[in-house]
């Protein structure tokens, strides 16, 4: 099974609302043309797009193969630690545009409550977000990310990854 | 002698021409009569062949900047567990993909290493 890296993702995702051109998806995407034209013959090798009459669509045939890479643990591993690497160097480097907060703080029982119900609400509300205005790139598309741990959590991963064999 | 053996210790003796017993011995560490019968056939323990490895490489990439990264590599394989050696390979694997997803036009004389032999 092929697994998908993050802009293989992302240009089946533009071609997934419809067939483009290079022009087309250079726009959408914001990459050259001359990188997407590479990315583009590397995902026909592969058998994941079609080029027909200037434009290229999701074969047709490989939608199964297709839906198993994009639910490929690996390479939704892969799409999430890039986008970890990158709010990870906003965070280190400062940058104002590409920010990850984190907080180390004790909650009470009630804290934690509120705290679920802060989160549900904030669910719902991208889960009304999550569709596409038209007038909308791709490119535009905003990620966000949230979660906790305890420390414990992270102890007992160090602690299984890294305990002697 | 051990085709592997035999290997590393042509490798050692093009990378090192001329060197004593007792010169491999203060390169690798190990100690000078046990170099004498390695070098006469005796079978050659893993440690020992990782320490000729190093020498090798070390000397190989001294005037590279990127030699620290392969001694971390080596001391990766030796400390770290399958599962998390693994990770790092996809992660390197994951990389190279990345940077080749690019137009090869792109790429600079500074983007690539040129590997010892062998290594």
């Amino acid at each position: 099974m092929e697994v998908l890296n993050p802009f293989e993702r992302i240009i089946i995702e533009s071609l997934y609302n419809s067939e483009k051109t290079i022009d087309e998806l250079s726009r959408e995407l914001s990459i050259d043309p001359e990188s997407l034209f590479y990315m583009l013959q590397k995902m026909l090798i592969k058998g994941f797009v079609s080029f027909k009459t200037g434009k290229y669509s999701i074969s047709s045939h490989c939608y199964k193969s297709l839906k198993s890479s994009l639910d490929n643990k690996q390479s939704q591993s892969f799409e999430i630690k890039t986008i970890l690497d990158s709010a990870t160097d906003g965070y280190i480097y400062d940058d104002d545009k590409n920010k990850l907060t984190i907080k180390k703080v004790y909650l009470t029982q009630d804290e934690k409550s509120l705290l679920d119900s802060l989160l549900k609400q904030l669910e719902s509300f991208m889960a009304t977000k999550a569709v596409k205005p038209t007038n909308n790139q791709l490119h535009e598309k905003e990620i966000f990310y949230w979660g906790r741990q305890t420390y414990k959590d992270i102890l007992d991963h160090i602690k299984i990854n890294y305990q002697a064999a | 002698m051990f085709t592997l053996q035999q290997k590393i210790l042509s490798r050692y003796q093009a990378t090192f021409p001329n060197h004593t017993l007792r010169q491999v011995s203060d390169r690798t560490g190990i100690n000078v009569s046990r170099v004498f019968r390695i070098f006469n056939g005796y079978e050659m323990k893993l440690v020992e062949y990782e320490k000729f490895e190093i020498a090798i490489i070390k000397k190989l990439t001294t005037q590279n900047k990127r030699s620290d990264f392969i001694q971390t590599t080596l001391e990766c394989l030796s400390q770290l567990n399958e599962k998390l050696i693994n990770e790092l390979q996809s992660e390197m694997k994951f990389r190279l993909e990345m940077r080749t997803s690019f137009s090869s036009s792109n790429q600079t004389d500074n983007d690539s290493i040129a590997l010892p032999e062998g290594a």
